[in-house]
């Protein structure tokens, strides 16, 4: 077995049903331990964040605030995959997915919520005000010492998959959205995008969330942007839309239709799986990544941080519902039940006042924005492994990766950072799994009024 | 020239030696309140200043301070005779110290004196309620000064005033309010404000343990009891409840400064 088809094997594995269902499981032991804070606190999830927004450039002390850190995590998790990813769950199990993608966002709320709670209790502060934390630290502290091992693995799998997911996917992405709509040469994009991603990694994570906390937002007016006039389109129909994702979740058949206009039928199985999937790897909850930026925030409580994770999670929710709600509204669907999603994103966006040029300065923005963050991401990976020392060799390597992803080519390379990136997962939930217990006091402290008191560093 | 501080060299220890040592010159002792001078001759007292207060008095008042810097300069004396050297003198002095025992003042004299409302009924003496109605706002040295009252009268009726809580002696120490941002805690607390922990241990040291925390809105003040928290600079955390009761809510600007209990 040559090491291409075992990593085809592994990666059927790590995104297969079988995982799906780890995600679920783990997501409920923890909505179980924590008190359900995805429905029971929410609200006060909502008035911790979105509604002390105003506070955002307020800082507890140390390197970044709160509202960085989650701007950090967001400006990874909404990527293309929001966009192309979610237009291809619907293609891939009908509208039906989209019930199971909101099941499954629902319980990875308890998932991400205790991500940031553990990257917060757990982390390490230096002298010099600066942080090292995320799953590779909740492991090895609060594992212990037998299991830095696995804390090692999590940050190996970080730092090579972020050449991957957060790197050629990404500057592919950008590479190809900007030669197909603005006819700019790959080698063009690829040198502004190595230059970009490695003036921001060479600031740390304060540049970072800098930037984090102006593409953020601008993503989310650029999706606005994108998304309203389409909407105003096909509003007569959203009604319908919504109506078609609860009678299509448990099986669905289209008479004639589908990419090769032939009778479609999809079971069960295969809506769970399209919708399920998306639900789980658009948000990253369960990979750890988004913990190594919520780590970063200097916060007076890890619950606190953990509410940020909850809101990441339903802005993330908004993005993906808008998008597949107006995709099935737009009635294209069927035309593309089981082709290509590219193809049935373009021709969505052919309907927009701006043309196909409107998705592709989205997705170049999205996966610009995936990119800075990963980079971040996988610095702290390597640093966990190889000491402080990495860090620039790391940072040279991502930008000569960014400057060469446009230009195509390293697919077995991006296949196997996929899985990787699928195996970050498997250390984090089994730490997930070990500390829901601790996740659990820790919530019930904070809302008893209990200072937070953190763990002795051995 | 000798010099140190009466907190470790007690002043009637300091006198009986330089009266074994049949030394003259001026003993001058630095209060932060008041400068007090004890002129020596051949070992005995024959004058002292305090303040305003001369002779016997003046003793008097200096024999009750537990600490301050002091010096003895032999070079100078003085003309001046407010006290009758002897035995008698000598006895006086060693039973004005010996009453400083038994009275319970703060050992620091710079506090002021702030009168409290009076809970459930309390019986003073004309003499006391007349001391309880000049000292408020003064300083506990300078209520020792009292006019119609010797310093150790005086510290017995401002003892028993304190002793009763109708004064409280608070710190005078000017401290800038801090401006914070106020943050919820949640839970079922009440009357607690969670400050940065320098913050906290900066004020302590500053106010001295058992501070409490002043808290100024838009239009009102607030006591709360101080909790120092990791992590909370800029912030004051309060729970829901003051917050509902002091109409404030999450990221409004407050003034906080720490006052002595």
């Amino acid at each position: 077995m040559d090491i291409l088809t075992l990593n085809d094997y592994v990666n059927r594995a790590v995104y297969g049903e079988w995982m799906m269902l780890v995600f679920i499981l783990v997501g409920l032991y923890l909505s179980l331990r924590t008190g359900f804070p995805q429905l029971l606190r929410l609200g006060v999830a909502l008035r911790e964040t979105l509604g002390a927004i105003r506070e955002r450039f307020l800082s507890f002390g140390g390197q970044i605030t709160p509202f960085q850190a989650a701007m950090v995590a967001m400006s990874a998790t909404i990527g293309t995959g929001h966009i192309i990813g979610m237009v291809g769950a619907v293609v891939l199990g009908g509208p039906g997915a989209v019930l199971w993608m909101w099941v499954a966002y629902l319980v990875g709320m308890a998932t991400k919520f205790s991500e940031a709670v553990l990257a917060v209790h757990f982390r390490r502060q230096y002298t010099d005000g600066s942080v090292l934390g995320g799953p590779m630290v909740y492991i090895r502290y609060g594992l212990g010492r037998r299991m830095a091992w696995l804390a090692a693995l999590f940050a190996l799998f970080t730092a090579i998959a972020a050449f991957g997911i957060g790197n050629l996917s990404q500057s592919g992405a950008v590479g190809a959205a900007l030669a197909q709509e603005f006819n700019v040469p790959p080698a063009v994009t690829g040198l502004l995008v190595a230059l970009l991603v490695g003036i921001l990694l060479a600031g740390g994570i304060r540049s970072v969330a800098r930037f984090a906390q102006m593409i953020v937002p601008l993503k989310l007016v650029l999706f606005l942007l994108a998304i309203l006039p389409l909407i105003v389109i096909h509003l007569e129909s959203l009604p319908a839309a919504l109506a078609l994702v609860f009678s299509s979740a448990l099986s669905f058949q289209a008479a004639a239709g589908g990419a090769a206009g032939a009778a479609v039928s999809l079971g069960l199985a295969e809506i769970l799986k399209a919708g399920v999937g998306r639900g789980i790897f658009a948000n990253e909850a369960g990979l750890g990544s988004a913990a190594i930026a919520h780590a970063q925030a200097q916060v007076d409580h890890p619950v606190r941080q953990g509410f940020w994770g909850l809101t990441e999670m339903l802005l993330s929710l908004t993005v993906t519902t808008l998008m597949a709600l107006t995709f099935i509204a737009s009635g294209l669907w069927q035309r593309f039940l089981g082709g290509d999603r590219v193809e049935a994103a373009r021709a969505l966006f052919a309907e927009h006042p701006l043309g196909v040029a409107m998705l592709g300065l989205m997705l170049a923005v999205f996966a610009l924005g995936t990119m800075v963050s990963w980079g971040f991401y996988g610095e702290e990976g390597a640093a966990y492994l190889f000491g402080e020392g990495i860090r620039w060799p790391y940072r040279l390597t991502f930008v000569t990766f960014a400057f060469v992803g446009p230009m195509g080519g390293l697919a077995a390379l991006t296949s196997v950072a996929d899985t990787l990136n699928g195996l970050m997962a498997i250390p984090n939930l089994v730490a997930l799994l070990a500390l829901g217990g601790l996740v659990g006091r820790l919530v019930r402290e904070f809302f008893s009024g209990m200072p937070w008191q953190p763990p002795e560093e051995d | 020239m000798l010099s140190g501080d009466l907190a470790e060299f007690p002043l009637l220890r300091l006198l009986e030696t330089l009266m074994g040592a049949a030394r003259g010159g001026v003993l001058r002792i630095e209060h932060p309140s008041f400068v007090g001078s004890i002129y020596l001759e051949g070992g005995h007292p024959v004058h002292a200043e305090a303040g305003r207060l001369r002779g016997l008095e003046a003793l008097e008042l200096l024999a009750g301070l537990k600490s301050a810097p002091f010096c003895f300069d032999s070079e100078q004396n003085t003309r001046e005779r407010s006290i009758e050297p002897g035995l008698e003198t000598h006895q006086l002095i060693v039973h004005q110290f010996e009453a400083w025992n038994e009275v319970s003042l703060p050992d620091n004299w710079t506090l002021t004196l702030q009168a409290c409302s009076i809970q459930g009924p309390t019986q003073l003496s004309p003499l006391e309620a007349s001391v309880l109605a000049q000292v408020q706002g003064k300083s506990l040295a300078q209520a020792l000064m009292n006019e119609r009252l010797s310093p150790l009268e005086a510290a017995q009726v401002l003892s028993k005033l304190l002793r009763l809580g109708l004064l409280e002696a608070r710190n005078h120490l000017v401290i800038e309010p801090e401006p914070l941002v106020v943050l919820t805690l949640y839970g079922g607390g009440q009357g607690v404000a969670a400050i940065d922990e320098e913050l906290f241990a900066r004020w302590q040291g500053l106010v001295g343990e058992g501070f409490v925390l002043r808290l100024r809105t838009k239009n009102q003040e607030a006591t709360l009891r101080p909790q120092p928290r990791i992590n909370m600079q800029g912030r004051v955390g309060l729970f829901e409840r003051d917050l509902r009761q002091l109409r404030l809510s999450r990221g409004v600007l407050v003034e906080v400064w720490p006052e002595a209990r």
